[in-house]
This record gives structure tokens, C-alpha cells and sequence, in this order.
């Protein structure tokens, strides 16, 4: 017989990239190359591709647009959804843009992070209004995930600098996605659509890859004093809070948990407080701290300025708010204790609070929306949208129409 | 029509993507002997590339750049994770060897090999070759490249490449034939 490396290449040759498999890499570096597009060249040349010439084409659209007819456009595309005329400048000039004027690391997630939640924004909306067909919705998921990556490359990067930060963002991230995910779901089930969809995929394994990250950095952060036994029971209830939509009622009881806990944490504390200055921990659960009031203030703003509440919405928003600055205070009293993991995890719980109730009151209106649709639906039988709907079933695979 | 101007790269790193991703996939996959992480190592490949040649790089043959750039990769995985199990479990342990072939893949040698058998029997062998030579032997009998473009891609001589190569194959054969270990013939 033969020598062996005669065999090894037919043998190997069959392994390959599934079709599948490839799709969803072009799909990611096609979003990639869009996101991080290389300078003018300077000799004009040719290409060949189809897939690329069609990914920059509404660019260059939307750059002679805005170039001609000034900032009007591109404020006027901020609220246009997938389909308007407009959306190309929302997504091809002003986002870019936006992510381009970030300086640092933590401003570029911040600014990916926002861009990601656009999109489930996106669709719930278009889902509220009955009009999310599974090419858009494949889109969005697509773009989404793109954005999500960034968010968690760029994470990634603050990291050596500032031992915190990952996990306040990380925190924010993953608490705004699970607040999303669950109005998502509510406002497709008010529209008898299948609620497991494609995006509802996407954002849990997002979900899932940040709170990873986040459990990482957490573990990085060596806090100095021990935890008094007690102290995972008395918090651990407001973890389960996780504000979720329905999360309102069991508030109050956590609230008097954590108020009894400073008490117990003064005693176990007071031993070794004095060694400790201006140590990583201290600065951590600072730092910790200025995202929850941060994030707070805007939750209270954010509520002032809500015109269209509905009298149940205003009072969950109220009700987490609530929360959020009782958890606060808790922290801050933790804080003084000396007793920083503590005052760090109450700082956390408080930031967590914050952020869903920024996104229930920002989402609530198209939750209304969704459910007045669904009632006048069931009330009229003229439910004509939910039924173009019906038995498409949301996961086909992404495969099936992206091939080219 | 001619299309909006392009960065001369561009098109390049396109078509370089059509044309490269399978046998960059195949090398990754018999490196790392895990789908998934070859995967995630070939499109990070990519997204690395397309920094360089936004950073201002510029890319003179796609193909060698991005075996580069997973062999490298690979390389990192192997620092990460399991660098030494694999080269102290196969060096030199013909009892080892020899037990993890009763197993199933030996029942062909006594009456002759079946080629389909003999295909099947490599491809499951090959990732069990240390690393050393399963990186020279994936480039050289799987991606086809000269023992010279080796040599310049993993940044040894060439006559380091050869001498791993013949190791490696010997010990492939070995992996696949026991009882023919020392034969010329498999």
C-alpha cells in the first residue's frame, strides 16, 4: 500500500464549513466590515461582489442625503423603524457616528450598548404594531448581535484599568437586556405570535455571555472583610427580584430586608475597619456606588418626564425606583460600616433596580400598545395581522433567506 | 454601474474569504480536534485581518497572512488549555498507543485496508498527534504548502519543518497501524 500521506489529504477533505456555519460568519463579518469600514482609497477600483456593493450602497445614499439637506434628516431618521425611508440614515450615518464619537473604551459600550438595545426596541415596537415579519426580524437579531459583541469586546478592554467598571456595565447590560427580553415576550404573546423567536434567542444567549463576563469580574475582585453568614441570605432575595415586568409586588418585603441589614453588618465590621484606606475594594464599591446614583437620577428623570403612563405603570415605576433608593441607602450605610462587599452587591442590586425601571417606563407605552391591540383583537375577531403571523413560526432558520 | 469607490483591500479580503474559509476551518478543526473553537478561531481570523488592513495594513497574499493569523491563534488556544496532556501522553508510549487503538480502528489491518476505512481511521488519528507535528503535517498533507512555506509561517528552518514532518507521519502511521509501526508500508 501506499504511503500514509498520500490518504491524508483525501481524508480530510470532506470536513468543511456546514452551510449554515457559513452564512453566519459572513453574516458576522459583513457586519463587522460595516461597523469598522476602511478609509477612502485613493485609486478608484472595481469590485466584483454583489454582498458588498449592496451593504454600502444605502450608505452612500444616506451620506448624499444628509450632505445636501443638513442635520434635519438625520434627527428627523433617530425614530424611523426598519422599512421607513429613513431608517438607512438612522442606522448607516447617525449610529456610525455616534459610536466614532466615543473616545474610550467604556463610551463605546456604552454607546454599542444603546445601539443594541435600539434594535430590540425595534422590534418590539414593530411587534406592538403587528408588522415584525421574520426578514426583519432576522435582520434586527443580526445587527443586534453585532452590537452586542462589540459591547462585550469593549468591556473586556476597561477591564485592567478599573476592576469595577466591567461589572457596573456588565451589570447594566445584562439588566437591561432581561427587562427588554421580558416586554419582548410580553408583547408578542399579546399577539399570539410565537414569543421564542429568533431575537428572543439572541438576546438570552447575549444574556447569558454578559452575565459570564460579569461573573468573572466579579470573581476577580477580592473584597478584604468576609461576609457575615447572614448577610447572602438577607440580599439574595432581591437577586430573584431580577426585575422582571411583574417584579412590583414582592418590593416591599425586600425593602425591609435590606434594612435590616446594615444593622447586623455594623457589629461584624467595626474589627477591621481600621487597616483599610483607600484599598481596590474601597474603590470598587465607590465606584459602584456612583453607577447606581447615577443610574437612579436618570430612572427619576426619565419618570418625571414620562407624559403618556398609564396610573399601573407609573405605580411598578414608582414602586422599583423605590426600591432602587432604598437598596441605595442600604450601601451607603453598609459603606460607612466598612463593610464593602456588602455595601458593593447593595450598590449592585440598587443599579439593577434602576435600569429596569428606565426600561419599563421608556417600553411601557408600546406594551399599552400591544395590549390594546391584543383586546381590541379578541373583541372583534379581526384579528388579521396576529393571523398573517400564525404558523410561519418565528425559528426558521437564519439560513433559509440570507443565502446568496 | 460602477459601484461606490472601495478600499482596493476590500474586494481582496472578500473574495479572500470565499475562497480560504474551508481549508482555514479544516486546518483549525484537525489542530484543535473541536468544532466550535475551530470555528470561533477561523472568524476571528477574519475580524483580525480586517483590523490590519483598517489600521492601515496591507495584505500582499490573503492566504498566507491568515494561516498566520490561525496558526497564531491556535497557538495561544494551546497555551491556554492543554499544551503539555497531549505530547506527554503519545510521547514515547507505545502501551498508551497501543491501548487506545484496541479500541476499534485495528480491525481492519489483518485483512487489508479498506481505503474508506483507512480515510476514516486518519482523520479520527489526526488530532491525536502532538502538536508539534500536527502542525507541519496539517500544512503540509491537508493545506498543501511546500515545506519552505511552512518554514516561513511557524518561523523555523526548513530543514526543521522536514525532520517533523517524517516524525510526524511515522507517528501517525504508528497511531493508525500499530502492528505495522515499523514497516515502510501501512
Amino acid at each position: 500500500m501506499r504511503d500514509i500521506t498520500h490518504y491524508i489529504k483525501k481524508a480530510t477533505d470532506s470536513v468543511r464549513l456546514s452551510h449554515a456555519e457559513r452564512i453566519r460568519m459572513r453574516n458576522v463579518l459583513e457586519s463587522y466590515m460595516h461597523f469598522n469600514p476602511l478609509p477612502e482609497p485613493v485609486t478608484t477600483y472595481t469590485i466584483t461582489r454583489d454582498w458588498i456593493i449592496y451593504l454600502h450602497r444605502p450608505l452612500a445614499a444616506a451620506l448624499v442625503l444628509v450632505l445636501v439637506s443638513g442635520t434635519g434628516i438625520s434627527y428627523a431618521a433617530e425614530s424611523a423603524l426598519p422599512g421607513d425611508v429613513l431608517y438607512a440614515v438612522k442606522t448607516k450615518v447617525n449610529e456610525p457616528v455616534k459610536v466614532a464619537l466615543a473616545t474610550n473604551a467604556e463610551a463605546k459600550a456604552e454607546a454599542q450598548m444603546e445601539l443594541a438595545e435600539r434594535r430590540i426596541e425595534e422590534a418590539t415596537t414593530l411587534a406592538a404594531e403587528g408588522r415584525l415579519d421574520e426578514a426583519t426580524q432576522e435582520s434586527l437579531a443580526v445587527a443586534f448581535e453585532a452590537h452586542s459583541d462589540a459591547v462585550t469586546k469593549e468591556i473586556e478592554k476597561v477591564e485592567v484599568e478599573d476592576s469595577a467598571a466591567p461589572i457596573a456595565m456588565s451589570t447594566r447590560f445584562e439588566t437591561r437586556l432581561a427587562a427588554r427580553e421580558e416586554i419582548l415576550h410580553e408583547v408578542r404573546s399579546a399577539n399570539e405570535e410565537n414569543p421564542n423567536g429568533r431575537f428572543a434567542q439572541a438576546i438570552g444567549e447575549t444574556g447569558r455571555a454578559v452575565a459570564s463576563i460579569r461573573e468573572h469580574a466579579e470573581a476577580r475582585l477580592a473584597f478584604n472583610e468576609p461576609l457575615p453568614d447572614n448577610f447572602a441570605t438577607s440580599i439574595a432575595p432581591s437577586a430573584a427580584h431580577s426585575l422582571k415586568a411583574s417584579g412590583a409586588e414582592d418590593a416591599d418585603a425586600e425593602i425591609s430586608l435590606m434594612a435590616a441589614a446594615p444593622a447586623e453588618m455594623s457589629t461584624s465590621s467595626a474589627t477591621t475597619s481600621s487597616q483599610k484606606s483607600d484599598s481596590p475594594d474601597k474603590k470598587a464599591a465607590e465606584r459602584m456606588k456612583s453607577a447606581a446614583e447615577k443610574s437612579l437620577k436618570a430612572a427619576q428623570k426619565s419618570l418625571k418626564s414620562a407624559r403618556v403612563l398609564t396610573k399601573d405603570a407609573r405605580a411598578k415605576a414608582e414602586a422599583d425606583i423605590e426600591f432602587s433608593e432604598a437598596l441605595l441607602d442600604d450601601g451607603k450605610a453598609l459603606l460607612k460600616d466598612d463593610t464593602r462587599e456588602g455595601a458593593f452587591i447593595a450598590f449592585q442590586e440598587s443599579l439593577k433596580a434602576s435600569e429596569g425601571a428606565q426600561v419599563f417606563i421608556k417600553a411601557a407605552p408600546t406594551l399599552e400598545k400591544a395590549r390594546a391591540r391584543s383586546g381590541k383583537n379578541t373583541n372583534t375577531n379581526q384579528s388579521r395581522d396576529s393571523s398573517q403571523n400564525d404558523g410561519k413560526g418565528d425559528d426558521t432558520k437564519r439560513s433559509d433567506n440570507s443565502d446568496d | 454601474m460602477t459601484g461606490p469607490r472601495k478600499h482596493p483591500q476590500e474586494a481582496a479580503y472578500v473574495e479572500a474569504f470565499e475562497t480560504y474559509s474551508d481549508q482555514l476551518f479544516r486546518h483549525a478543526f484537525f489542530r484543535l480536534s473541536n468544532r466550535d473553537r475551530a470555528l470561533e478561531i477561523v472568524q476571528d481570523a477574519f475580524l483580525k485581518t480586517w483590523d490590519y488592513i483598517q489600521g492601515g495594513g496591507e495584505v500582499q497574499s490573503f492566504k498566507s497572512f491568515l494561516y498566520r493569523v490561525v496558526n497564531n491563534l491556535i497557538i495561544d488556544e494551546y497555551r491556554k488549555t492543554k499544551q503539555s496532556s497531549l505530547d506527554e501522553m503519545l510521547e514515547d508510549d507505545t502501551g498508551e498507543l497501543e491501548r487506545k487503538l484496541s479500541d476499534g480502528s485495528v480491525r481492519e489491518t489483518e485483512e487489508g485496508l479498506d481505503e474508506e476505512a483507512l480515510l476514516a481511521t486518519i482523520r479520527a488519528h489526526i488530532p491525536e498527534l502532538p502538536d508539534t507535528y500536527r502542525e507541519v503535517v496539517t500544512m503540509r498533507y491537508v493545506d498543501g504548502f511546500t515545506p519552505k512555506e511552512i518554514a516561513g509561517m511557524i518561523g523555523v528552518s526548513e530543514n526543521v519543518v522536514s525532520v517533523r514532518l517524517h516524525r510526524g507521519t511515522i507517528k501517525l502511521r504508528a497511531l493508525c497501524i500499530p502492528s505495522m509501526y515499523n514497516t515502510k508500508t501501512i
